[in-house]
């Protein structure tokens, strides 16, 4: 009996460690977030300020997308300041002022830049109406 | 008329196109031009335990460049910076970008060491701060800690005389007639 | 090698009298001069494909005695890259386009056999102006066959990120489609000419312009497909500079296979298709000139000389300033009848059609030029980059969408009525209900831009069934249906396939940025990965690091990503791994190492992204299609 009860133990114990090892978080071995957000509002914003955002090393890519050292820099100077509460107009605000418009893919809606903003939608209104008016003559025409 | 509106553009997109082959895409102008240094702290690369802020740059014109040991455009630039330093003609500090302290402190010592002052920047913030985006670039700040020019890229005697010395040259001016008139 | 250089400038002086010689026997009327047109475009054709040739067999035997061989080639780089890289630089690229054109020109001559020699003269004599003036380019200042000034053991290597089956298709296809559209610019200006332009004359020149569209859709989408897997992280547009050039000659071919339609039916809009056919080739010109110029901050950099830039801004300036100018003085000679045209007619909609695709055209080239305006204006720097493209074009993507379904409803030479109307509510309702319920039953969030761009894509296939059925019902059989509008339902039908796959791409992709050891796992959408080794990597002229991935702990699925070091450009890039699914795309890309046994991995998944490249390569069957049911339908004329 003596021989069973230890037994029972050795069983008893075995299983605990068993489902401790488990369950526990060292079995499934998980990687480590390179940029750990406390929500997804944070998050998507992280994610769009970086992708609107120029490196000034690869001129072409994003930040998102650039490994170079001043992106990554960038990169992880944003992801302190979002974690800090920052708005995504503060961040903006404070990268353009360090490294001007350029800097930037989505261009203000400045003085300078009404042009861009607007022309495709008053030229479509212009063609159409024009189009409109041709279409009434041409009829009234027959 | 209408038949020649497109001939019109056509011209008006050449002339824009035709511009564009003078102008170098990549260069960025600083939007820091006339606005003061930021404030900042930092240790001094040489000396561990000095802590530089913004108030070195005031009373006296400096010229900050910002280098890297790993930078190989950086030494080239060297001779140019040591021979402003034996002249004595202006304040010159460093501003040493993520770098590793041997390897800095190592290259001065087989590059020479022109800097009166070097700002230890290993993580890259005060560059950023001051709108850096690669090695070297040079700043020319007034004795009242504002950002009059910058220089990306190597800085030449060319570029010293007929960009930063004109401008200390024309401030100087301006202080002696205000002071005789 | 002197000759190779010789081929070109025979080809030169060929090129001058076959745009010569044509409209000289026009002028003068000695008809019988014509004879000498086909002799001469064969002759250049032959000179210039010899050219190229040799240019090849010097790439293959490595002989870096040529400044171009050396600076684009390497012996270790394998031998079909090395046949690649002469269209890997600029100077290479040229002569591929020069050889294009000579190839269209041969098409031409060849295939279009219902033309008299008399009109047909007057566009090979267009092709002639257009091969002389690159050719002269080549001799001067892009010559592909110049020695290096000092020797070199071996050359420095073409790009990595070329190094790719991508650069097998991708520029000639592109070139394919930019210089077909040069046939359509001669068949313009040749109307001009010839004081003629009227429904045959379309029919003439709507094959060729298909057919340059067709080419020209292949090259952007094995573009964007390439970018995919090589450049980008899971991006396959970035509205770089580069893209745009060669989105806006697309956007003026679209407008202008479909304006060509109205002048064949109706005789319509002929101004307005001869501005276009100019409008098209400019764009080209002005793309060719803004990758090889430098002016423009892209990916695609070519080696930047400003000579260069000079000579093909003078290029655009001849070649579309005469064409601009016989414009203005010839056009008034063309006969304009008049008809009537109702406002809800398919004609109105073909218009509108063309008025939103030219406001496109305006808002990308506005939007590509724009800091380059400000540069020169000296107001500063600033960038215009997706974000703004994103936000500009959709209200234009939706409206485009809208109309392209809407078309579908209104046959030729019927008018709309309060049937119509009706049914065009119904059909709408229903996409827009579908589109909500699809939604809500895969996805957790309801998203309003996915709502209606699913719900425009879904209004397309519908109206695509309804005319199906109504066809049936007329008792019209399946392969009638498909003779007549076969092209239009395909081609639309691909463009509904590929606004699916952008939308839902674009809001439901996920994406995890993480540090893995070996032995770690990540998950992602439902996806266990498993990051199991990491092996040393050895290619021809490359070394790196590949990991090994398992995905779902499956014992036959693997993802391996790789890092490759190439030292002779000293450049590293990482290659992706896809595991490629008709709903779904997963797409890990493997950085830098962080110590020892840790690695930075990006992982992705994209549902839906393959359909973007489904719906474009359907726009090309339909656009195949269109050609070869004109062919029958030309019997007629």
């Amino acid at each position: 009996m003596l021989y069973s009860k230890k037994f029972l133990i050795l069983f008893s114990l075995s299983g605990i460690l068993g489902f401790i090892i488990f369950f526990s978080p060292l079995a499934l071995s998980e990687s480590s977030e390179l940029y750990v957000f406390n929500s997804t509002q944070k998050k998507s914003q992280f994610e769009e300020i970086i992708h609107e955002m120029r490196c000034l090393v690869c001129q072409n890519q994003n930040l998102a997308d650039s490994n170079a050292l001043l992106a990554k820099d960038l990169r992880l100077m944003i992801y302190r300041r979002i974690r800090n509460g920052e708005s995504t107009y503060q961040i903006r605000n404070y990268l353009i002022s360090r490294y001007g418009d350029f800097i930037t893919f989505r261009p203000p809606f400045s003085h300078l830049t009404y042009y861009l903003w607007l022309s495709p939608f008053i030229l479509l209104l212009i063609i159409f109406f024009i189009f409109l008016l041709k279409m009434k003559k041409f009829n009234n025409d027959l | 008329m209408r038949y020649i509106f497109p001939l019109i553009t056509l011209f008006i997109i050449v002339y824009f196109l035709w511009q564009g082959l003078a102008k170098d895409p990549s260069l960025l102008p600083s939007p820091l031009i006339n606005q003061a240094v930021p404030e900042f702290s930092a240790n001094d690369l040489l000396k561990k335990s000095t802590r530089l802020r913004k108030k070195i740059f005031l009373q006296h014109w400096t010229l900050l460049v910002v280098w890297s040991s790993w930078c190989v455009t950086c030494s080239k630039e060297q001779s140019f910076l040591l021979s402003l330093q034996k002249h004595h003609i202006i304040t010159i500090y460093g501003l040493n970008y993520r770098d590793d302290l041997r390897h800095a402190q190592l290259w001065l010592r087989q590059q020479g060491n022109p800097f009166q002052k070097i700002i230890f920047d290993p993580q890259g913030m005060l560059a950023i701060d001051l709108g850096v985006y690669g090695v070297p670039e040079s700043y020319l700040i007034d004795p009242q800690g504002i950002i009059r020019y910058k220089q990306i890229g190597l800085l030449t005697a060319n570029v010293w005389t007929q960009q930063m010395a004109i401008l200390i040259n024309q401030s100087n001016k301006i202080l002696n007639h205000t002071y005789e008139g | 090698m002197a000759f190779s250089y010789a081929l070109l400038l025979g080809a030169f002086f060929l090129a001058l009298l076959q745009c010569g010689i044509p409209l000289a026997s026009l002028y003068y009327q000695r008809l019988k001069w014509l004879k000498w047109v086909k002799p001469l475009s064969w002759s250049q054709f032959i000179l210039v494909a010899l050219a190229i040739i040799s240019l090849a067999y010097v790439f293959l035997g490595n002989d870096f005695s040529f400044a171009y061989v050396a600076q684009n080639s390497n012996s270790n780089l394998p031998w079909f890259y090395r046949v690649c890289a002469v269209w890997g630089g600029h100077e290479g690229s040229i002569l591929l386009w020069v050889f294009i054109l000579n190839l269209w020109t041969v098409a031409v001559i060849v295939l279009e056999l219902s033309m008299e020699l008399a009109l047909l003269a007057r566009v090979v004599a267009v092709l002639g102006f257009i091969s002389a003036g690159f050719l002269l380019f080549l001799l001067t200042l892009s010559d592909p066959f110049s020695l290096a000034t000092q020797s070199v053991m071996d050359g420095r290597d073409l790009n990595p990120l070329l190094q790719d089956p991508g650069l097998i298709i991708h520029p000639p296809l592109l070139y394919m489609g930019y210089v077909g559209f040069s046939v359509s610019f001669a068949f313009a200006v040749a109307a001009l000419l010839s004081g003629r332009f009227d429904k045959q004359w379309a029919s003439w020149m709507r094959p060729w312009t298909l057919a340059a569209w067709c080419f020209l859709t292949w090259g952007i989408v094995s573009g964007s497909w390439w970018a995919y897997r090589v450049l980008g992280w899971g991006g396959w547009w970035f509205w770089d500079p580069v893209e745009n050039a060669s989105l806006l000659p697309w956007l003026a071919g679209t407008a202008l296979i479909h304006s060509l339609l109205v002048v064949e039916k109706q005789e319509l809009l002929k101004t307005w298709v001869i501005l276009l056919a100019i409008l098209t080739f400019a764009l080209s010109l002005i793309g060719t000139f803004i990758v090889r110029s430098g002016i423009l901050i892209s990916v695609h950099a070519f080696a930047v000389d400003p000579w260069r830039g000079v000579f093909m801004l003078c290029l655009l300036v001849v070649l579309i300033g005469t064409a601009l100018c016989i414009y203005a003085f010839k056009i008034q000679n063309l006969k304009r009848p008049i008809v009537h045209v109702s406002f809800f007619s398919r004609t109105a909609l073909l218009i509108m059609n063309n008025i939103l695709l030219s406001v496109v055209i305006f808002t990308v080239l506005l939007g590509t030029l724009y800091p380059l305006i400000i540069e020169v204006l000296g107001f500063g720097k600033l960038s215009v980059g997706a974000p703004y493209f994103n936000i500009v074009f959709t209200p234009f993507a939706i409206l485009l969408l809208f109309f392209m379904g809407l078309s579908y409803l209104i046959p030729w030479k019927q008018n709309v009525c309060a049937d119509v109307f009706k049914k065009i509510i119904n059909i709408l309702l229903s996409s827009f209900s579908l589109s909500f319920v699809l939604i809500i039953l895969f996805s957790k969030e309801m998203q309003w831009q996915v709502l209606i761009g699913l719900g425009l894509a879904l209004w397309i296939i519908i109206n695509t069934l309804q005319l199906l059925i109504a066809s049936f019902k007329k008792k019209l059989s399946l392969k009638n249906i498909f003779k007549t509008q076969g092209a239009m339902l395909i081609a639309h039908l691909g463009v509904a396939i590929l606004a699916i796959g952008i939308i839902l791409s674009s809001y439901y992709s996920l994406e995890r940025n993480v540090r893995m050891s070996i032995g770690d796992n990540v998950s992602l959408a439902g996806y266990h990965f498993k990051l199991l080794q990491v092996y040393a990597l050895q290619g021809q002229n490359y070394t790196g690091a590949v990991a090994n991935i398992q995905v779902n702990h499956q014992s036959n699925h693997f993802l391996r990503p790789q890092l490759r070091y190439y030292p002779i450009t000293d450049v590293m890039i990482s290659k992706p791994a896809i595991a490629m699914g008709v709903w779904r795309d997963l797409y890990v890309s493997l950085a830098e190492p962080v110590g020892k046994q840790t690695w930075t991995l990006r992982f992705y998944y994209k549902p839906f992204v393959r359909w973007i490249w489904m719906g474009g390569l359907c726009m090309i069957l339909g656009g195949l299609w269109a050609i070869l049911s004109r062919h029958n339908k030309r019997n007629k004329y």
